[in-house]
């Protein structure tokens, strides 16, 4: 008996597993926690990173809005000028239905994923002040990206969900709740007017902080895919032209040209221009801020190269390639300008990449994917052209005609190389906006510029198809140009109103 | 159950007396077993009844006893359910027991009938207290279970199941039907502790077999089925080629006459007639213009009669046909005084009746005991499995909306395109340069335009293979009288590789050819120490346990994703250009438990339990992972009263009550993916071009513990003239401190924050019922039921939360978890057509589309709709038949199924029933309004208003009520005086059928899919008919 107990016991005390100390201590061994990302700027750096490239992401899984780039194909096909066939993705957003449904994706992941954009960059800020004293260069660098996202998110948050700034009105009406903190309980909308108010305090302060910031300092780093002074101007002169204070949109842009010319940024010109953007990065010197998407970060089919292109072989692309107003085709300058060669208004099918894609009039040529197979692209989303367009146009808007025509020249020479300006007053203005309209076709502005500039939608290309795109007009300052705030935000937040 | 010591057997010797009567007597004899591990119960009282004449089973569970003839014998056992025979003659009685406490067994003469490819679907319609769905057709998938209702909202609700006493995180599909002795469902407090603190859903315990029988006995079993299947639920019903354009035109005239066009009648429908064509793309009609297809009049062409390729129409025949099953079982078992030995070998081949979908299993099994010395005994059980998948895309609810879906492709496809190209002149197939026919899977089609569902799945791959291995040892010893100690190990893996080819030419990989590889491991440790005492004083019976636990589960993931294929027909990674993704990760979970339990019962009559657990997991912080867990029971034995020994008719009756505390700590994501390190604010790992990065993930909660579930019942349990047995109770589970995905406005840049928040709480009744109904020398007639209702009502949520919308349901207090949250559906205008939903005042501004109607605002806009309660998918009343009709050697025997009193949103109907060109349409869409005056339920045609019109509301709610015919079966034993002479100890023929007919409310609907009644396009249950050979020797 003596040895059952023995034996029993022995192996009683070696089968008890599992009572050590640490048996039930367990950690993800792909995520690392908020203890490690907040020990070192380095590690809050890798944050600043991380939000750049969520950018471009699959998150909220809808392919149709691939984070900027889906919401600025969503903003795009809002706009008069461009339209297609047939193809539905993004069909109920270009009929004016999706975004002003509050349940639909195309209102609410926007909303969503700027606000998370927010956070981020709130939880950079928040956690940086320990490592002021050890980098501070650094530091102030990371700090400077992480008010120019917040700045950013917002910035769009607010164009989106609420009506429009009008300069030397109160703009006291509902914007969107400015989030300085990561705290998360609800939160009210601010004014119009207090959402500008911080945008502009959050870049004045990142203009500030980016002085002496230079992100290549890091291995393998590329300044495009940061925030940098050049780039913290230029979101200042895109907000200033919001807000139609000419006067500051035309001295940050200048100073956000002169910025980017001495880091080596130059125009597209010649074969350049018909790169077709996927590789915007590495065939130009054109962009400033860009997500330069690498193969292995490909995000399948929700690329903006899946929508937009005119080869990839997505349905979307051949079923209904995305086309350019006829009627802003008509506005191009002389043949001899060589973004002609954008579209091809004659919807010619003899260089499609097959049989089974679809020709439409005014199909576009400037977006063009590496493959038909692959959508992995490069996508800009700040580039020289637009500075030149913001100054030209902040400086005839303030009556300096000279001035503009001369920014202007600059600028459309590499377009047209026989260019030669002509116009003055309201005709250059309507110039500068025409070349605006071509320039940054299909990158999501036009929507933006419809608004602030409280212009009504018109659609009068001959290619847009009623029984498709569901309107052709929609009067200026109709509720209809606002976003509606999605159902989920109402449902969790009780201090939140609705728009009209 | 021979961990019952010798003593009491001794003792209940004692207690049963010696007394004779002198009547005719005659000796029977017999052996007990226990139906939970298939283990002779010792000690067990038999008692004649009306007497105190009476012994106990011996060690071998074996008795003898001398009874007047016609007596009825009375076997007891603390702990298990009594049981009252009347032997007929005098051949040994094998009689099993099971446990007592809320325990419904599906045991081997059930399971054994049945042929199964996945033992778990016995549990339908079989266990009151318990709803299971219908699992999908793809061959090995498994059905979902509930145990009493839902006592989570953000936390699993799938019960714990237990494999021979381990927690088994395997796959059902993975372990051989008829290596299965038993299956038990534990529901109540007092059954349930034991299993751990994960125990809080409910408890199945599947037992596998063992060698059992008379010493000496060895036994070889053959099995071999031989099947079909196919589709268990039929399609909607929908607009046939001749019926589309009509319906089609319709909506194009009403988009040009009430859309922005605002055209007039007589313009609208000249439009309509000259474009609609155009727009379908495909005139089917042979010899017709197309735009004279439809007349200005909204009719066909009478003209158009004949069709260009009638003949390549039905996608459905081409996507689902009869899937072949053939299953072929060997089993040899074993017994000697000494050990038992059982062992089996399994090859089925189950394929699909949908296109390119099936599963190849080999299984094995040995069961292997020994009981060398009266101090020791040990066992291993081994099992391994290799199964090789072909799966559809329909597999999975998430691809409930892919375009490769075959359901949902060849639901919606119109019926105007062919499957094959055709020269659209004369209706001839155009052939290749081989002469075979090609599909059309280029053309300009609107149903998902450039997607072939048919042909994907041809040219794609999509599968899988995966071995599974479990394998448990015990040891046990007898320290003492009546102190024992077991120790088991039990180690179970699964690997599985997932493999995933994209063609070139059509769908996702089209144009470089896609290959994703994805490889998972998993493994699951644990280890038990058992110490357990037995003693008696007396009347009184004491059983004692003390016990450690740990379990340990490891899960590694790595999957890798190439696209740019080279040479056609090389699915493997170097025949791939470009890398999309190459990640892994790997998951631990840990948990470890203290358990404590007394039994104590006087006399027979008065029982009492108390049990005692402390647990660990590793899912929280270390100042709060542990929780106490503790539960009471008591049961009483009245037919043991004196009172109620001379009631005849009574032959059982027994009340019994539980009160106890499991708990939950499976947190799970919105997509049903566990969340194992909810207390760490933690981030994902990525790159920013040729940078390294990092983005936030969720935030962490160090506060998080166990969720609990509070369960209580009161049951009482019946016998009654011999021929009528059952049992009512009444349960009620909730559980507080809920594990709670709290939504935070999306605003802050979180979606929701994990808390222990709020309670929800589940009570009802159970009914079951069994009786002979009939039974005579030749015949036997038993019907069996059991009803059960659940009332699932949220107490109290998270402060500053007081409502939360997920998805199309609201939780709020006094609601249930799953009470629909829908948008007001009106009706139809009459004047108009229009769809009318009841105007949100409170939230929404009014505008043109807001008007009064009958006393009440409505709008015509979807997006300004009163959302409000609209009912709940939980049914008021489930559960399940059955009747067995056996004549001499031949049994029929029919399971059924049901559910009433709850609803459903079916998108199926909606996605037919929505306003789109080149869509197929149900046939209710005739019934929509054409013309002012027009009372009717269906809004116009339109495709301008498809947002409004097609929108998710209470229009789509439908009854999920329904009846499945769940199985029928024939069966047939040879005589043993035709088959003795041949040497076989048996020989049975059976067919059964599973899956027979499901009644509900709309053809096309399968009302047992989900719990959550949303209808998904998923592999729809396969209906199966099967014949079976069993022979024995």
């Amino acid at each position: 008996m003596k040895k059952i107990y023995t034996l029993a016991l022995t192996l009683f005390a070696t089968a008890f597993t599992g009572c050590s100390d640490t048996f039930l201590d367990t950690n993800p061994t792909d995520q690392p926690s908020e203890v490690v990302i907040y020990s070192s700027l380095e590690n809050l750096r890798l944050e600043i990173n991380g939000i750049h490239r969520r950018m471009v992401s699959q998150a909220g899984s809808n392919q149709g809005l691939g984070g900027e780039p889906g919401y600025i194909i969503s903003r795009e096909t809002l706009g008069d000028d461009m339209t297609w066939k047939s193809n539905t993705w993004h069909q109920s957003t270009h009929q004016w239905k999706a975004h002003r449904s509050a349940t639909n994706d195309v209102c609410s992941l926007p909303w969503r994923y700027y606000y998370y954009w927010v956070l981020g960059a709130n939880l950079v800020l928040e956690n940086l002040p320990p490592f002021e004293e050890i980098d501070p260069d650094l530091h102030d660098g990371l700090k400077g990206e992480a008010l120019c996202f917040r700045a950013f998110a917002h910035f769009h948050l607010v164009q989106l969900y609420a009506k429009r700034f009008a300069a030397g009105e109160s703009n006291d009406n509902p914007g969107v709740p400015y989030r300085l903190s990561s705290e998360t309980v609800p939160q009210a909308r601010h004014t119009v007017s207090e959402v500008y108010q911080f945008i502009n305090r959050d870049l004045d302060d990142a203009i500030v902080l980016l002085q002496n910031y230079d992100p290549e300092d890091a291995p393998n780093a590329d300044r495009r895919t940061h925030f940098t002074l050049e780039t913290a101007y230029a979101l200042k002169a895109r907000v200033a032209l919001t807000q139609q204070d000419y006067e500051v949109a035309a001295n940050t842009a200048r100073q956000a040209l002169s910025l980017s010319k001495a880091q080596g940024y130059q125009l597209m010109q010649g074969d350049e221009l018909l790169h077709g953007f996927a590789t915007i990065g590495s065939s130009t010197k054109e962009t400033l801020w860009a997500a330069l998407t690498k193969t292995d970060q490909t995000v399948y089919f929700y690329s903006f190269y899946a929508y937009m292109s005119w080869n990839y072989g997505s349905t979307a692309i051949r079923q209904g390639v995305k086309a350019i107003s006829l009627d802003t085709y008509d506005k191009l300058p002389p043949p001899t300008d060589l973004r002609r060669q954008w579209w091809d208004t004659e919807g010619k099918s003899d260089d499609l990449p097959a049989s089974n894609y679809a020709a439409y009039p005014g199909q576009n040529r400037k977006f063009r994917a590496i493959s038909t197979g692959d959508a992995v692209g490069h996508y800009p989303y700040l580039r020289i052209a637009e500075l030149y367009l913001v100054l030209t146009e902040a400086l005839v808007r303030q009556g300096l005609d000279a001035e503009a025509q001369t920014v202007l020249t600059e600028f459309a020479l590499t377009r047209d190389p026989e260019y030669q300006a002509s116009n003055t007053g309201d005709a250059l203005i309507e110039e500068i906006m025409n070349q605006r309209r071509l320039e940054l076709w299909g990158e999501g502005f036009r929507w933006f510029d419809l608004k602030r500039l409280n212009l009504p939608l018109e659609r009068k290309g001959t290619n847009f198809d009623i029984a498709f795109c569901g309107l052709l007009e929609v009067p200026a300052g109709d509720p209809l140009w606002q976003y509606a705030i999605p159902q989920k935000e109402l449902d969790a937040n009780p201090l939140m109103t609705t728009n009209e | 159950m021979k961990k019952k010591a010798g003593f009491i057997w001794i003792l209940g010797l004692w207690v049963a007396g010696l007394q004779s009567l002198s009547a005719q007597q005659r000796t029977i004899s017999g052996l007990i077993m226990s139906e939970d591990d298939g283990e002779p119960v010792i000690g067990a009282s038999v008692m004649i009844k009306g007497t105190t004449v009476g012994t106990v089973t011996d060690v071998d569970g074996r008795f003898t006893v001398e009874a007047p003839n016609g007596a009825t014998l009375v076997i007891s056992y603390v702990g298990m359910k009594s049981l009252e025979v009347r032997p007929q003659d005098n051949k040994p009685l094998h009689l099993t027991m099971s446990t007592t406490g809320s325990a419904t067994a599906v045991g081997a003469q059930v399971l054994e009938k049945r042929i199964l490819t996945n033992v778990t679907s016995a549990l339908e319609g079989s266990v009151s207290g318990l709803q299971v769905t219908s699992g999908m057709g793809q061959p090995g998938s498994t059905p979902a279970f509930r145990i009493r209702g839902f006592g989570s909202i953000n936390s699993s609700t799938q019960p714990l199941i237990v494999l021979d006493g381990a927690v088994f995180d395997g796959d059902f599909a993975d372990i051989n039907p008829n290596d299965i002795e038993s299956m038990t469902v534990l529901k109540d407090a007092a059954s349930t502790s034991l299993y751990g603190a994960s125990a809080g859903n409910g408890v199945i315990l599947v037992t596998s077999k063992k060698g059992k029988g008379d010493s000496g006995t060895h036994s070889v079993n053959l099995s071999i089925s031989q099947g079909f299947s196919q589709r268990g639920i039929p399609e909607y019903d929908r607009l046939d080629v001749f019926q589309y354009y009509p319906a089609q035109w319709q909506m194009m005239r009403n988009n040009y006459q009430y859309g922005s066009s605002k055209l007039s009648v007589l313009e609208a429908n000249q439009k309509a007639s000259d474009e609609i064509a155009a727009k379908l793309v495909y005139n089917p009609f042979k010899g017709i213009d197309p735009k004279e297809i439809m007349g200005v009049n909204g009719l066909l062409n009478p003209n158009a009669t004949e069709l260009l390729y009638a003949d390549d129409l039905d996608w459905e025949k081409e996507l689902f046909g009869t899937g072949y099953f053939q299953d072929y079982n060997l089993s040899f078992a074993s017994k000697s005084d000494k050990s038992d030995a059982f062992a089996s070998v399994n090859y089925q081949d189950n394929k699909g009746y949908a296109l390119c979908t099936g599963m190849e299993r080999f299984t094995g099994r040995v069961n292997y005991n020994i009981y060398p010395v009266k101090w020791f005994k040990s066992g291993l059980n081994i099992s391994a499995a290799h199964s090789i998948s072909e799966n559809s895309v329909a597999d999975n609810i998430d691809n409930s909306s892919a375009y490769n879906n075959l359901f949902q492709y060849s639901r919606v496809m119109a019926p105007i395109y062919p499957i094959h190209q055709h020269d659209m002149a004369t209706g001839e197939y155009i052939l290749d340069a081989n002469g075979q026919k090609i599909y059309d899977y280029e053309s300009k089609r609107l149903t998902f335009p450039g997607r072939d569902a048919l042909v994907e799945t041809l040219w794609n791959e999509r599968g899988y293979e995966r071995d599974q291995y479990n394998g448990r040892a015990f040891a046990e010893f007898t320290l003492l009288n009546g102190l024992k100690l077991n120790l088991s190990a039990n180690l179970e893996g699964r690997n599985r590789r997932y493999r995933t080819y994209e063609n070139t030419l059509v769908g996702d990989g089209k144009g470089s050819g896609r290959m994703d590889i994805e490889h998972r491991r998993y493994r699951t440790n644990q280890f038990n120490q058992l110490l357990t005492y037995q003693t008696a004083f007396g009347n009184h019976h004491l059983d004692l346990l003390a016990g450690h636990e740990s379990y340990a589960y490891r899960y590694e993931y790595l999957s890798g994703f190439r696209q740019g294929e080279t040479i056609s027909g090389l699915h493997e990674f170097g025949n791939f250009v470009t890398i999309n993704s190459l990640s892994s990760f790997t998951d631990n979970y840990r948990k470890e438990g203290f358990l404590f339990r007394a039994n104590y019962d006087l006399d027979d009559r008065y029982y009492a339990s108390l049990s005692f657990r402390h647990d660990g997991s590793s899912r929280f912080y270390k100042d709060n992972r542990w929780g106490n867990f503790w539960s009471a029971g008591l049961s009483w034995r009245l037919d043991q009263e004196d009172f109620l020994k001379g009631v005849d008719w009574v032959d059982n009756l027994k009340l019994r009550a539980s009160y106890g505390e499991t708990g939950n700590d499976k947190l799970l994501d919105s997509n049903s993916y566990d969340i194992y390190y909810a207390w760490q604010t933690l981030f994902n790992l990525t790159s920013s071009a040729n940078e390294s990065g990092v983005y936030f993930d969720s935030y962490g909660n160090k506060d998080l513990q166990w969720e609990t579930v509070v369960s209580s019942d009161a049951a009482v349990e019946f016998g009654l003239f011999g021929r009528l047995s059952g049992s009512i109770e009444y349960y009620n589970r909730y559980s507080r401190s809920l594990l709670f995905s709290v939504p935070t406005a999306t605003s802050t840049g979180v979606a929701d924050i994990y808390k222990n928040m709020g309670r929800i709480d589940n009570y009802g009744l159970e009914i079951n019922l069994e009786g002979d109904v009939y039974k005579d020398t030749n015949w036997t007639v038993s019907i069996g039921a059991n009803a059960s209702t659940i009332t699932n009502r949220i107490k109290s949520l998270p402060e500053g939360t007081p409502t939360i919308v997920s998805g199309t349901k609201r939780y709020e207090v006094g609601y249930s978890r799953y009470d629909f949250w829908l948008r007001q559906y009106v009706g139809v205008d009459p004047e108009t057509g229009n769809a009318l939903y009841l105007f949100d005042a409170e939230n929404q501004i009014a505008d043109v589309t807001v008007f009064e109607r009958d006393g009440q605002q409505v709008t015509t806009t979807l997006n300004k709709a009163l959302y409000a309660y609209s009912g709940s998918t939980i049914p008021k009343v489930y559960g399940g038949f059955h009747t067995t009709v056996a004549f001499k050697n031949l049994e029929l025997s029919a399971i059924f199924s049901y559910q009433i009193g709850g609803k459903l949103l079916d998108y199926g109907y909606l996605d037919l029933m929505g306003n789109s060109y080149g869509y197929a349409m149900h046939k209710d869409v005739l019934k929509a309004w054409k013309q002012p005056g027009d009372i009717t339920n269906v809004p116009r045609l339109d495709e301008s208003r498809s947002t409004d019109f097609d929108g998710v509301s209470t229009r789509w709610l439908t009854s999920s009520d329904y009846l499945n015919v769940k199985s029928l079966t024939l069966a047939f034993a040879f005589p043993r005086s035709l088959i003795r002479p041949l040497g076989f100890k048996s020989f049975r023929l059976s067919l059964s059928a599973e899956n027979l007919w499901q009644f509900n409310a709309r053809k096309g609907l399968n009302a047992a899919a989900e719990f959550n009644g949303i209808v998904y396009n998923s592999y729809l249950p396969a209906r199966t008919l099967t014949a079976g050979l069993t022979l024995a020797f």
